[in-house]
């Protein structure tokens, strides 16, 4: 019986102190028609069939844990979920007519306080992760979430994220803000 | 075993502010505690750890140009990467996204703020970048590295070391006593 506690509780001990090493594995997503490649390695870039990139979407992956991306049907978007222990952010690459541009969801897509309220939860926000579901049509991608507030409270959310086809303008980080958008955010 | 020693280490008294300084920040003002390396980021390691808490000061500020990245909200205390944190917050955690030497930067060692990958990602701004925050009650400022990152949205999380070199006390429950706020600019 103590044998066992000890183990317990240098397991708790030892999990609850495990360095935050990242689990980024190399590998590179195609799109359905072959014509580009979303590569993971030490950044997230786009390239095309022969390997070399056409778009960076993230140079630099330090403290990144996980990557998710999915290719639109039509292969001419990619969204990315770049996710950290705490936190996860929505990009996205796209291409028109003059090549590749890469686009950003802000922050202030997220109503935190309004899903807090449906779901009656209360505190301080402490982190947040989402995934990337299916593709409804080649603009728009459903997305769900949670959200973990203080005391472990969980939010489970959804949304859609749609290619507006507007116009963005381009941040300091060379993003275009305003292309993507969240729309239809819900408890689930 | 481990365990007693771990919560026998815990401090639950309101932690007390250090050093800091008043008014318009000069190079000087802005130096708290010894310098710990030059341009730490990520697992870049420190050869010469002694003295205070902190990431030191920037040796050179008049290349910055503007800041990236410009917040100034309520202050919260971020105690991630500070083991004896661990049984009284409720919003610990044990990693922090930069790193020191492989391990997490520890809240109560090192200067360090938040920002979400949102903002980073739209200001430029990387991991191990220097900011400035700066106590907007009593002008307190310190230099400061962004180590960790957080839920879109969040603004004014700080390390505890930084909370402490701005003057803004706190719980061991990480909540702050009364409502301070921070400006916090990202270089």
């Amino acid at each position: 019986m103590r044998i066992s506690l000890i183990s317990v509780l240098t397991t708790a001990f030892i999990s609850n102190f495990a360095w935050a090493e990242s689990t980024l594995e190399p590998k590179q997503i195609p799109a359905p028609d072959g014509s580009y490649s979303l590569e993971i390695s030490d950044a997230v870039r786009v390239v095309n069939s022969g390997g070399s990139p056409s778009l960076t979407l993230a140079s630099n992956l330090e403290g990144v844990q996980r990557v998710d991306a999915k290719w639109s049907p039509d292969s001419r978007r990619v969204v990315v979920v770049i996710g950290y222990t705490r936190g996860s952010g929505v990009e996205a690459a796209y291409l028109d007519g003059s090549g590749w541009h890469k686009a950003l969801q802000p922050d202030t897509d997220l109503p935190t306080d309004a899903l807090a309220r449906q779901a009656g939860v209360s505190g301080r926000l402490v982190s947040q992760s989402c995934s990337l579901a299916d593709w409804l049509d080649s603009r728009r991608i459903r997305v769900t979430g949670e959200l973990i507030f203080s005391g472990q409270k969980k939010v489970h959310y959804g949304y859609t994220l749609v290619f507006t086809g507007e116009p963005g303008h381009l941040d300091r980080g060379g993003f275009e803000e305003g292309v993507i958008k969240g729309v239809e955010y819900h408890v689930r | 075993m481990l365990l007693i020693a771990s919560i026998s280490g815990c401090d639950d008294s309101i932690s007390s502010p250090s050093g800091g300084a008043s008014g318009t920040p000069t190079q000087n003002d802005l130096t708290q505690g010894q310098q710990i390396g030059n341009a730490v980021s990520g697992n870049q390691s420190f050869d010469n750890a002694s003295g205070g808490p902190g990431f030191g000061s920037p040796q050179d500020t008049s290349q910055f140009g503007a800041a990236s990245f410009t917040s100034d909200s309520l202050a919260k205390i971020d105690t991630d990467g500070d083991p004896s944190e661990q049984w009284y917050d409720k919003t610990w955690n044990a990693q922090t996204s930069g790193q020191i030497d492989g391990q997490p930067v520890n809240s109560a060692d090192y200067a360090y703020v938040v920002m979400s990958q949102g903002q980073m990602a739209a200001s430029g701004a990387q991991i191990g970048d220097w900011a400035l925050v700066t106590n907007n009650e009593t002008g307190q400022s310190m230099w400061a590295r962004v180590e960790d990152v957080g839920p879109p949205g969040g603004t004014g999380e700080i390390s505890e070391a930084c909370a402490t070199g701005v003057g803004i006390q706190f719980q061991s429950n990480s909540n702050t006593i009364g409502n301070p706020s921070v400006t916090v600019q990202v270089y």
